[in-house]
C-alpha cells in the first residue's frame, strides 16, 4: 500500500525505489571517480571549492589522455607544418622583395638620405696643411643637396 | 617532425641570405644601424661650421693667426646635433686649430686639440689619419724643442713617439685606401 504522506512535506519519509537507485549510484560515483554521475560531480566541485586537492595521477592522465586524443594530436601537427610552410613562404616573399627593391631603399617609404661619414666625399688623403675650408664646403654643399632631396621626398614631389 | 625540422632550417637560410642582400637590411640581425635623416640642425651646424672656417682663412691671410684661432674656438664650442658628419667637421676643425698653435709653439693647446679630435673620429678615416699626422708633427717640434734646450734624453722620448705617430697616421690612410679600393672607389 502507498505511503499516503506527501514525500516533499515529510522529510522523514521513507525512500522510495528510484531515490534509493540514485543514491547507490551517488555512492558509487564517489568511491569511482571515473563513473559519470553529475551529482557526485557537484558534490566534487562544492569539496573542491572548500578544500582543493591535488589532482590524483589517474585524474592527471585522464585529463592528459583526453586532451591529446588522437584527433587533437593529428590537428595540432597539420597546424605545426601549415605554419612552418607560411614562415618557408613569408622567407621566399623576403628574398624577392629584397631583389627587387633598389639598395638603401625601404619598403612603403620614400628613400632619404641618412646621416653618415663624409669620407666617402674625398678621394685622396688629405694634405699635411690646409684644406680645412675646402673640405667643409664640399661637406656642406654634399648635405646640403641630401636635404633638399629629403624634402622633396618627403613633399612627394621627386 | 623530420619534416617541420628541415622547413625550419630552409626559412631560417632563406632569412640570413635576405640579410645578406644589398637591399633593405631592417630587422636583420647583424645590419649596421642606420643613421638619422638629413635635417635642418645638422644643415645648420654645417653652415655655421663653413662660415667660421671661411672667417679663419681671411684671418690667417691677413697674417692675424690668434683671430683664426678665436673663429675655430668658436666653432669648436658649436651647439652639435648627433651626426657623423658633425664629429668628422669637429675632428677637421681641432686639426686646424691644432696647426695653427704649432705655429704660435703653443705644443699644449695643439696636443689639447689633438686629443679632443681623436676622441670624435675612431674608425679609420682621413679625419682620424690627418690627426694622428698632426700630433705627430707636435711631438716633433717638441723634440726639436727639447733638444735645443740641451735635454737630450727628453727629446729622444718625443722622437720616438712622433716616429710612432707619423707611423700609426700612415697605416690609418693605408686602411683608409684600402677599403676605399673595395668599395670601388668611394662614391658620395
Amino acid at each position: 500500500m502507498p505511503d499516503p504522506r506527501d514525500r516533499l512535506d515529510d522529510p522523514d519519509a521513507p525512500p522510495s525505489e528510484q531515490e534509493r537507485a540514485e543514491a547507490g549510484a551517488l555512492r558509487a560515483a564517489l568511491e569511482d571517480p571515473s563513473r559519470d554521475n553529475d551529482d557526485a560531480r557537484l558534490a566534487r566541485a562544492l569539496s573542491a571549492s572548500w578544500a582543493p586537492r591535488d589532482l590524483t595521477v589517474e585524474q592527471h592522465r585522464d585529463l592528459v589522455r583526453s586532451a591529446v586524443s588522437r584527433r587533437s594530436a593529428r590537428v595540432v601537427r597539420l597546424s605545426l607544418r601549415a605554419s612552418a610552410l607560411l614562415a618557408l613562404a613569408a622567407a621566399v616573399a623576403l628574398v624577392l622583395w629584397n631583389d627587387r627593391m633598389p639598395p638603401g631603399s625601404s619598403p612603403g617609404l620614400p628613400a632619404v638620405a641618412v646621416s653618415r661619414s663624409t669620407q666617402a666625399l674625398f678621394q685622396d688623403r688629405f694634405a699635411p696643411r690646409g684644406g680645412e675650408t675646402t673640405r667643409i664646403d664640399r661637406i656642406a654643399m654634399a648635405r646640403a643637396a641630401d636635404l633638399r632631396d629629403n624634402e622633396f621626398a618627403r613633399w612627394g614631389v621627386r | 617532425m623530420r619534416v617541420q625540422l628541415l622547413l625550419a632550417i630552409a626559412t631560417c637560410a632563406l632569412a640570413l641570405g635576405a640579410c645578406r642582400g644589398e637591399g633593405s637590411t631592417a630587422g636583420c640581425p647583424s645590419a649596421e644601424p642606420a643613421g638619422t635623416p638629413i635635417a635642418a640642425p645638422m644643415m645648420a651646424f654645417l653652415s655655421a661650421a663653413r662660415s667660421l672656417h671661411h672667417e679663419a682663412d681671411m684671418h690667417e691671410k691677413a697674417g692675424d693667426a690668434a683671430g683664426a684661432i678665436g673663429a675655430l674656438e668658436r666653432l669648436v664650442a658649436l651647439p652639435t646635433p648627433q651626426a657623423a658628419e658633425v664629429d668628422e667637421v669637429l675632428a677637421d676643425a681641432r686639426a686646424r686649430l691644432a696647426e695653427l698653435r704649432l705655429g704660435r709653439s703653443d705644443l699644449e693647446g695643439a696636443d689639447r686639440d689633438v686629443s679632443a679630435g681623436l676622441l670624435r673620429v675612431q674608425g679609420p678615416t682621413y679625419f682620424r689619419g690627418h690627426l694622428l699626422e698632426v700630433q705627430g708633427l707636435v711631438e716633433e717640434a717638441r723634440a726639436a724643442s727639447l733638444s735645443d734646450a740641451g735635454r737630450v734624453d727628453e727629446a729622444a722620448r718625443a722622437r720616438t713617439r712622433a716616429m710612432a705617430l707619423l707611423e700609426e697616421a700612415v697605416h690609418t690612410q693605408e686602411q683608409v685606401i684600402e677599403h676605399a679600393l673595395a668599395d670601388g672607389g668611394g662614391q658620395p
